[in-house]
């Protein structure tokens, strides 16, 4: 009994280990209260692991565990799943037109990676001007990798919902951004 | 399509989430127009970056530990504690097991009717081994003298084909009751009956157990002699000799 939980604390940690940091860095960014932050992994992991009997060997475990961690965001901030399921109309076009014409934003285009080096912490800024259900939906799909369909689970809301979350957040970020490059004087030289 | 259209499927084409047909489309697109590909490459280089300062962040070892410790934790006995939950089953359980076993022994235990006719036949021995005397007189307890019973007792004479005769009365106790022990010489044979007020039989479970049974009557076999009990209303009168009393009884029963 006891080499059981032994084996099965084992490689419920080998199978955690990976992603501990993927999980940190999404509970820090959407929660950012770093105390309530490490209490919800925690939480989330440890009931996780309380429930490691229902994993079935050779799905995605990375989505598995990320259930738990959005459950219990849900758990901190009710609101939130209430959020999610409404959606500012906007024209998604306009935004792209907006920021193509947007100087400042071009010079990013020219340089990207330049520029991320000078506004490095800004970027954390940028992020939390964004609504929590724009940050969760971006950070689950551009920085986890999540597929639209796991985060439309996930969530529990339509895909089209989840699209329109992700594209107003791009929108968002391109815009902040432009506005720190004007800031920073950060535009290319008229040709 | 022109520029504008493929650009809209910006943001799925990065993600990887268009359907094939329309990503061909977009692919083919990129390859002749310069001015998208380089839009699309910026775009994604953009997001690389962006994506690249949010991944920057680790987990700090402190926590990791933490979250092992927990897990350690959660595996690992526990000392039991006290919960006020376990109260109820430790007071439930005692407390009915208690009270089936005082229902078990309030049922069997108290003065049994054989208890009763033991008691009863020991009382009737005492008289024919003239350890008491019943004399001529009547002396009754204290308020029987009221009893329907008592100013309709059946005096000397022919009952049926039993010869009857009154001899004498006196209060006693029995099972510690207070009653009247009645004698009678039916064919002169001793007849012993006992008055017992139906209020204080409230003791003696079995017996009224057995005369609601018998519908207000029972006979119990004591050996040589028998008891007969027969429920008057507001008294119960016991009958117990080695005789036929049914004569006799049937006149209380009139009453």
């Amino acid at each position: 009994m006891k080499e059981t939980h032994s084996t099965r604390k084992k490689e419920f940690i080998e199978l955690l280990s990976p992603h501990r940091d993927s999980l940190y860095r999404f509970c820090m960014h959407v929660i950012w209260d770093k105390n309530s932050a490490e209490d919800v992994l925690q939480e989330a992991i440890l009931h996780a692991y309380k429930n490691f009997d229902n994993f079935q060997p050779g799905t995605n475990f990375k989505a598995w565990l990320f259930r738990f961690v959005i459950n219990k965001i849900f758990d901190c901030n009710k609101r939130l799943k209430k959020d999610l399921q409404h959606v500012i109309p906007c024209q998604e076009w306009d935004i792209i037109e907006h920021l193509e014409k947007e100087e400042a934003y071009a010079s990013i285009l020219e340089n990207p990676s330049v520029f991320f080096e000078k506004v490095d912490d800004r970027i954390k800024d940028a992020l939390l001007s964004l609504t929590s259900t724009e940050r969760m939906v971006f950070l689950l799909k551009s920085v986890e990798g999540f597929t639209y369909k796991e985060i439309a689970q996930f969530l529990e809301i339509p895909i089209g919902t989840v699209m329109s979350h992700l594209f107003r957040s791009r929108g968002k970020l391109g815009e902040l951004l432009a506005g720190y490059a004007r800031k920073m004087g950060f535009v290319r030289p008229t040709p | 399509m022109r520029c504008q259209d493929y650009r809209k499927y910006l943001s799925p084409y990065l993600d990887s989430e268009l359907d094939a047909r329309t990503c061909a489309d977009i692919a083919e697109h990129l390859s002749v127009c310069l001015a998208c590909s380089r839009f699309f490459a910026q775009e994604q280089e953009v997001e690389r970056q962006l994506v690249k300062s949010f991944q920057k962040e680790k987990m700090p070892e402190e926590s990791w530990r933490t979250v092992l410790g927990r897990i350690n934790a959660y595996d690992s006995p526990r000392p039991r504690r006290f919960r006020l939950a376990w109260l109820v089953p430790a007071v439930v359980v005692p407390t009915a097991v208690m009270v089936v076993m005082l229902i078990f022994l309030l049922g069997k235990a108290p003065d049994n009717t054989n208890s009763l006719a033991e008691a009863l036949q020991d009382r009737h021995g005492k008289y024919l081994s003239k350890e008491i005397s019943i004399g001529p007189g009547l002396t009754w307890p204290q308020g029987f003298e009221g009893l329907t019973v008592i100013k309709h007792l059946p005096q000397s004479g022919l009952m049926g084909a039993h010869e009857v005769r009154l001899i004498g009365s006196q209060s006693c106790y029995i099972k510690d009751i207070e009653c009247a022990h009645v004698m009678y010489s039916c064919c002169n044979t001793p007849v012993s009956l006992f008055i017992l007020r139906k209020e204080d039989m409230s003791g003696l479970k079995s017996a009224q157990r057995l005369l609601d049974k018998g519908k207000g009557s029972a006979v119990v076999n004591l050996g040589n002699t028998r008891l007969v009990m027969k429920d008057l209303r507001e008294v119960v009168v016991c009958c117990i000799s080695s005789h036929d009393t049914g004569e006799l009884l049937t006149a209380f029963e009139r009453l």
